[in-house]
């Protein structure tokens, strides 16, 4: 990732709701973006043509092979969701779609490339750790996190306030520093 | 029908397997660079590779890409229609993916690049 990007991805969640008319600490749906940047998302069976061994073989066969197709078209962006997904995960895959917007990503050759004829695609690394970490920022801002701790609640309810897996909330809760603050806080308090 | 070319999954894996030989799949991702031997080991299962790996297996292994392609007739007319020869997508998945789901979700691309696919 490039310097100083997970810092400023951190501020862009915040900024983001702020443009949105949201509180930093309020949840931030994925549609309500979505609306904003020009994204629509789709199941596979809303693809008119799609046949049901096309999409077994996407939701059942090779459920765990993908998470989402992002297709930029001119004016706007169709994003295709491996609706065999739980909402929670679902709901991430979307962030880290909508962030490689707004991280302003070129994205990759896809299709059959005439001459070669490879059905592949390419892969940048670094693209993707910057679509994960502002995704997430997106998802569990840091005004967020703080505003859980303070409360007390468990884990268990932060994923389910905010339609976050628990294993997201554990790695924001410990990645962006708010459990450390809180916990120097905390002895702060003690120590009086 | 018309004619079309796609990745031989198979071919590649068999000449991966063969020049590995008995080195360990470690060993031969370090050598190969910028490979995890997971990715390495689904290769010789028959996954579908990504570009940039695909390349740096055609190097390692001293081939052309074009050795890997086989002709295939393509399922359907009616899917070519009116999509570009290079679609722009990203795809969120496995850095592998097994042939039928590649094949399927560049299917389902094609698909949505009809005007009827949007609102």
């Amino acid at each position: 990732m490039k310097r100083g990007f997970k810092s400023q991805a951190e501020d862009r969640a915040v900024a983001i709701r702020r443009e949105l008319g949201l509180h930093p600490c309020a949840r931030l749906p994925s549609e309500r973006l979505a609306e904003k940047l020009g994204v629509q998302f789709v199941a596979p069976a809303g693809i008119p043509g799609m046949t049901p061994d096309m999409l077994a073989q996407l939701l059942q066969i090779g459920a765990s092979e993908w998470s989402a197709v992002a297709i930029r078209f001119e004016k706007s962006t169709l994003v295709i969701e491996n609706t065999s997904h739980s909402p929670k995960r679902r709901e991430s895959t979307r962030f880290h779609e909508m962030s490689h917007l707004l991280c302003g990503h070129t994205p990759s050759a896809f299709v059959e490339v005439p001459g070669m004829g490879v059905l592949t695609r390419s892969y940048q690394q670094d693209h993707e750790d910057e679509a994960d970490w502002l995704g997430r920022c997106l998802q569990l801002p840091k005004p967020v996190l703080g505003f859980c701790l303070n409360r007390d609640w468990p884990v268990e309810q932060i994923s389910k306030e905010f339609l976050a897996s628990e294993d997201l909330v554990n790695y924001r809760l410990n990645k962006s520093g708010a459990l450390l603050i809180r916990r120097r806080l905390a002895q702060k308090t003690e120590t009086r | 029908m018309e004619e079309g070319n796609q990745l031989d999954t198979e071919k590649l894996a068999l000449a991966v397997r063969a020049k590995r030989g008995d080195e360990g799949l470690r060993s031969t991702a370090e050598k190969i660079g910028n490979i995890s031997a997971a990715t390495l080991s689904r290769i010789e299962q028959g996954k579908v590779p990504d570009v940039e790996t695909f390349l740096r297996l055609c190097q390692w292994l001293g081939r052309q890409p074009s050795d890997f392609t086989s002709s295939a007739v393509a399922k359907s007319a009616a899917a070519h229609q009116s999509t570009p020869e290079v679609i722009e997508a990203h795809l969120r998945a496995d850095r592998t993916l097994s042939p039928k789901t590649a094949q399927t979700l560049i299917e389902m691309v094609r698909l949505a690049y009809r005007k009827d696919a949007r609102k």
